[in-house]
């Protein structure tokens, strides 16, 4: 015990504590959301026509222009926005940079592959004009977006070749987001935004603002409705009345090396919540999401159930065999020190592909883990089937996974 | 005139006291020679003559007061002759000894500079070493660039330390030879440590023999090269014997305990 | 004086006018090198356009009546590609003239502006504004502020702990190596508590990379450039009669303590405006010298500049090779350059002769 609390006061002094933000004070940064809800309706057009006339407070997305005055001319914005006739949009990127893009937007080059992805579920990919190396060299690529992967490439997203960049002569370029000041610097004309996909919200605050870049709106709405929101929410209403003596205590460990588990501002404790579990080490506060800990904590604290994440290569997409799960889940079992623990003793230990994170993909990833957790609440609920729709109905991709493709081990049927 | 005039000259290193209150008077054309064992000195002395040490007390170099002259200004003045040098960069011979016209040189090297080494070189003999690499000579060889080097700074002094250690008969007769010329042809005088009795008996016009960092004895080598002297500052029983021009001193043998006595 | 002994030192005059003019060739040839390498290196590069608009963008600027370049070329050439070039000369330049001057105040064959720790205080100061978001300049000089403080902060602490023992070249390249591997801890740790994305950052700022050069900095580097290599060339003879010996340097009149410091800062300051802009890129301060010293000879007032001219040709040339073999994906420079030391190192074992080092 004494160990872990050194710990903790270490890593307490030695990094900022950063908490994420609550997903219920959610505003959607695009200048003209006048009322800083998480949309652009009738209703900031009201908010605005209250500021006019003094009975609102001013808000900084009220000036939907962005010419720093607030008057008739943001409502004209904001009604051509509801539209989807607006020539130019000015937003908040994930850097805190405000950009102003100038539509419509026919050329764009992501570099960050989850950023492809937004293409993909809004149907855009035909506008992708280039791509980073990464996006082009990679295997889930091959798999759901393959004509992706033979457009030109463009330099890695650290270092992009930026003459490569302008001779494809975008409209948009979509950066990680710590790069996107320097980027901006180098691509004089050229609109730059940055994107930085750590969280499941701030993948779908991205997808929404892409939709309204693109016009495409309703496919954002569809994809949140009918996919995303949908499953999370059911998910969330089963595990919500759960006592803590019903959440079963779970260890994460990443596939980065053993004992590296997540802190309280990872993903992971995130997931937990939602699908109805106990994070074990939800008291490690740290400005990083990784943390290593000591064994002997997890022996003592005797979880429920391990999830293990296998890196991308070893199963995945690409990958039909799992005998890498499997002797990744026989040497978890095997480990002396965890010989006594519940989740061993009892075969509740299990491997998931680094493949399913925090991406447009989070409700299949939180399906399994919903599943593990209480396969009673469940029964009804089939990850493989979410997965599968994901892939057909948003990528049009025909990856049979009933063929192909390892995710999770054991396979579910076998639980 | 006093080319240099040294007074209650003391130097430790330390709490070690290695010079103990000397007093020493050089003139023109002198050739000056510190005697003395291991350990009594003679090289410390020279470095603090040259202030690369700091030592208390004071020296006069032509009446000034040394501790009021710049670095340039002392390197006109003293020309330093170390024992040996073994330069790391690989320079050739030409620019080592160009090297000794810094306290006269500006960053061009001037025409005048270049005739001065020229000159220098003659007169050691050794401008067919010119353009070879320092490292590659001889142990005498290198000697006798360093004593150019030290001639181009035109000093009114040169200040040798040990400068036939490493050198074979020839070549010590030769640069013994080049410094007693140079100082009787010229003005310059010329302070060095030596161990080889000798050939200081012989060379140098004035002796000055040290003995743990006190001087012991000052004169010529006549009148200081006595076995009673040799046997109380070296601890050596020696003959000396007087049919040539000098003094030569035969060692017979080592004293018991090997100290001085007396 | 006798007829043989005039034409004799007339000779002797006349092969050592010959042995300073052949450097001075040597340096212009060094000279044209550059601009040669410059020249290429500025019509190399992924967007698919000619030499001859290359070259007439880049007269445009100067005679527009009689040239013109489209906005394209005009932004690839003036925009992307000729600042690029122009750090990597410059940035090298400053590099290995600062190697070769340590390399001489310290008597150390081995010496490279990165023994005196100062590439690890530069890499701490980057890990500490990417990880931490701490530093001493806000936005987006936070990384280049703190590289910066962080150098200097390094030779000022070598500089003291040197002086308390005596500012000798073994003090001092010892204090240097106790303050690299203090830097290096402090950076592994703030490696361990950052996210993985934080340290990807910083492992590819420590590789070095001129993607981030701009005019401006162009233009800073060289007017730091301009205003230290004078007293630098200036002290070049004094640099000579160290290697000597300090106590012969002494005895010539030189303040070698004095010269050490000042040469010890004005290389920390020109070593810390390269690498705060470009990440640390190792090698061209150690290979540029000893490269230029087996043509030119070890006499500083040549050795100087002609190092800086080599160290602008590999710089130039290793990151022109950097970022076109494997087009688009532009490689770090500072892993060319490392590759670059590898046979050098390998040809001066297999040498094994004594002069030169």
């Amino acid at each position: 015990m004494r160990r872990m609390v050194c710990v903790l006061v270490l890593m307490s002094c030695m990094s900022l504590a950063v908490m994420p933000a609550g997903a219920s004070d959610y505003t959607l940064g695009i200048f003209g959301n006048a009322n800083m809800d998480d949309t652009i309706d009738e209703d900031d057009i009201a908010y605005v026509e209250g500021i006019i006339d003094g009975t609102n407070e001013r808000t900084e997305l009220a000036d939907a222009n962005y010419d720093g005055k607030i008057d008739e001319e943001d409502i004209t914005q904001i009604e051509l926005i509801i539209s989807g006739g607006e020539k130019e949009l000015t937003l908040i990127d994930s850097a805190d940079r405000i950009v102003t893009v100038h539509k419509p937007i026919t050329r764009i080059i992501p570099l960050v592959d989850r950023d492809a992805k937004l293409m993909g579920v809004l149907g855009a990919e035909d506008k992708v004009v280039g791509v980073s190396s990464n996006i082009r060299d990679s295997i889930e690529y091959e798999i759901y977006h393959p004509e992706l992967t033979e457009r030109p490439s463009v330099g890695s997203w650290y270092t992009p070749d930026y003459e490569a960049i302008l001779s494809l002569n975008p409209d948009l370029v979509i950066a990680y987001s710590t790069k996107a000041a320097e980027l901006d610097e180098n691509l004089p004309d050229i609109t730059v935004i940055g994107f930085g996909s750590s969280t499941p919200e701030i993948t779908i605050d991205q997808l929404v603002k892409v939709g309204y870049i693109l016009d495409k709106r309703d496919e954002a709405e569809h994809y949140l409705e009918d996919f995303h929101d949908k499953y999370v929410d059911l998910i969330k209403a089963r595990t919500q009345g759960l006592s803590e003596e019903d959440r079963p205590k779970v260890y994460v460990e990443s596939s980065s090396g053993d004992y590296k588990t997540y802190t309280s501002t990872s993903v992971a404790q995130q997931l937990l919540d939602t699908s109805g579990g106990r994070h074990i080490f939800s008291e490690l506060v740290s400005h990083s999401p990784f943390a290593t800990i000591d064994p002997e904590e997890v022996m003592v604290k005797n979880p429920d159930i391990i999830i293990k994440y296998i890196p991308k290569g070893d199963v995945g997409y690409g990958v039909d065999d799992t005998s890498k799960a499997e002797a990744l889940r026989v040497e978890i079992m095997n480990r002396p020190e965890l010989a006594n623990v519940t989740a061993v003793k009892k075969g509740h230990v299990y491997i998931v592909s680094s493949y399913l994170s925090y991406g447009l993909d989070y409700p299949v990833l939180l399906a399994y883990w919903a599943k593990w957790l209480h396969p009673d609440l469940f029964e009804d609920l089939d990850p493989q089937t979410i997965h599968q729709e994901y892939l057909t109905e948003f990528f049009g991709c025909n990856y049979d996974l009933n063929e192909h493709g390892v995710f999770v081990y054991p396979p579910l049927e076998e639980c | 005139m006093v080319k240099i005039k040294i007074k209650d000259l003391s130097f430790s290193y330390g709490s070690n006291k290695i010079l103990d209150d000397l007093e020493i008077v050089v003139g023109d054309s002198e050739v000056l020679g510190l005697i003395g064992p291991n350990g009594s000195g003679k090289t410390t002395l020279i470095k603090c003559i040259d202030r690369i040490l700091k030592p208390k007390g004071s020296i006069f170099l032509d009446g000034r007061d040394i501790k009021t002259m710049g670095r340039q200004d002392i390197a006109r003045y003293l020309g330093y002759v170390p024992q040996s040098s073994s330069s790391v960069l690989s320079t050739t011979v030409f620019d080592t000894i160009l090297m000794g016209r810094r306290p006269h040189m500006g960053w061009r090297v001037a025409e005048e500079d270049i005739d001065r080494v020229v000159e220098t070189m003659e007169l050691l003999n050794i401008e067919e070493f010119a353009l070879k690499d320092f490292n590659e000579l001889s142990g005498g060889q290198k000697q006798k660039v360093l004593v150019a080097r030290a001639l181009c700074q035109e000093p009114e002094v040169l200040l040798l330390d040990e400068p036939t250690s490493n050198l074979d008969l020839k070549h010590q007769l030769e640069v013994m030879e080049i410094i007693r010329d140079l100082v009787r042809k010229t003005d310059i005088s010329a302070v060095m440590a030596i161990h080889d009795l000798n050939l200081a008996s012989r060379y140098a016009d004035t002796l000055v023999m040290l003995k743990e960092g006190r001087i012991y004895a000052t004169g010529d080598p006549v009148s200081l090269l006595t076995s009673g002297n040799v046997r109380s500052v070296y601890g050596v029983e020696v003959v000396v014997i007087d049919s040539f021009e000098t003094p030569y001193v035969v060692p017979i043998r080592s004293l018991n305990g090997g100290k001085a006595s007396g | 004086m006798p007829p043989e002994t005039a034409v004799k030192k007339a000779d002797l005059k006349e092969e050592y006018t010959r042995f300073v003019g052949r450097k001075f060739l040597i340096m212009l040839i060094f000279f044209i090198g550059i601009i040669v390498l410059a020249g290429v290196a500025a019509t190399l590069g992924s967007a698919d356009i000619s030499v001859g608009e290359v070259y007439a963008a880049i007269l445009a600027k100067f005679f527009p009546d009689h040239f013109h370049a489209t906005w394209f070329v005009d932004t690839i050439v003036w925009k992307l590609r000729l600042h690029r070039v122009l750090m990597a000369v410059v940035g090298g330049m400053g590099l290995a003239v600062a190697g070769a001057v340590l390399q001489g105040i310290l008597k150390n064959p081995l010496a490279s502006p990165f023994t005196l720790g100062i590439a690890s205080a530069a890499g701490f100061g980057a890990s500490l504004a990417i990880v931490l978001g701490a530093g001493f300049v806000g936005g987006e000089y936070l990384i280049v502020g703190n590289a910066f403080v962080f150098t200097l902060l390094a030779s000022f602490t070598v500089y003291g702990l040197a002086k308390y023992k005596g500012i000798t070249p073994e003090t001092m390249i010892l204090a240097g190596i106790a303050i690299m591997y203090l830097f290096s801890a402090m950076t592994s740790f703030l490696q361990y508590v950052g996210t993985s994305e934080e340290v990807q950052e910083v492992v590819f700022w420590m590789m070095g990379s001129l993607g981030r050069s701009s005019w401006s900095k162009v233009g800073l580097i060289t007017v730091v450039l301009a205003c230290c290599m004078p007293y630098l060339l200036l002290k070049s003879w004094d640099i000579n009669a160290m290697g000597a010996g300090d106590e012969t340097a002494t005895s010539l009149g030189v303040n070698v303590e004095g010269v050490r410091v000042i040469c010890m800062a004005l290389v920390s300051l020109i070593t810390a405006c390269i690498i705060c802009f470009t990440g640390t890129i190792g090698f061209i301060g150690l290979v540029a010298p000893h490269m230029t010293r087996m043509v030119i000879g070890g006499d500083h007032r040549f050795l100087l500049p002609a190092s800086g001219l080599m160290g602008a040709i590999l710089l130039l040339g290793a990151d022109t090779v950097a970022r076109t073999i494997l087009a688009p994906v532009i490689l770090p420079v500072g892993i060319m350059t490392a590759f670059l030391g590898v046979p050098f190192f390998v040809y001066l074992f297999m040498r094994r002769r004594k002069e030169y080092w």
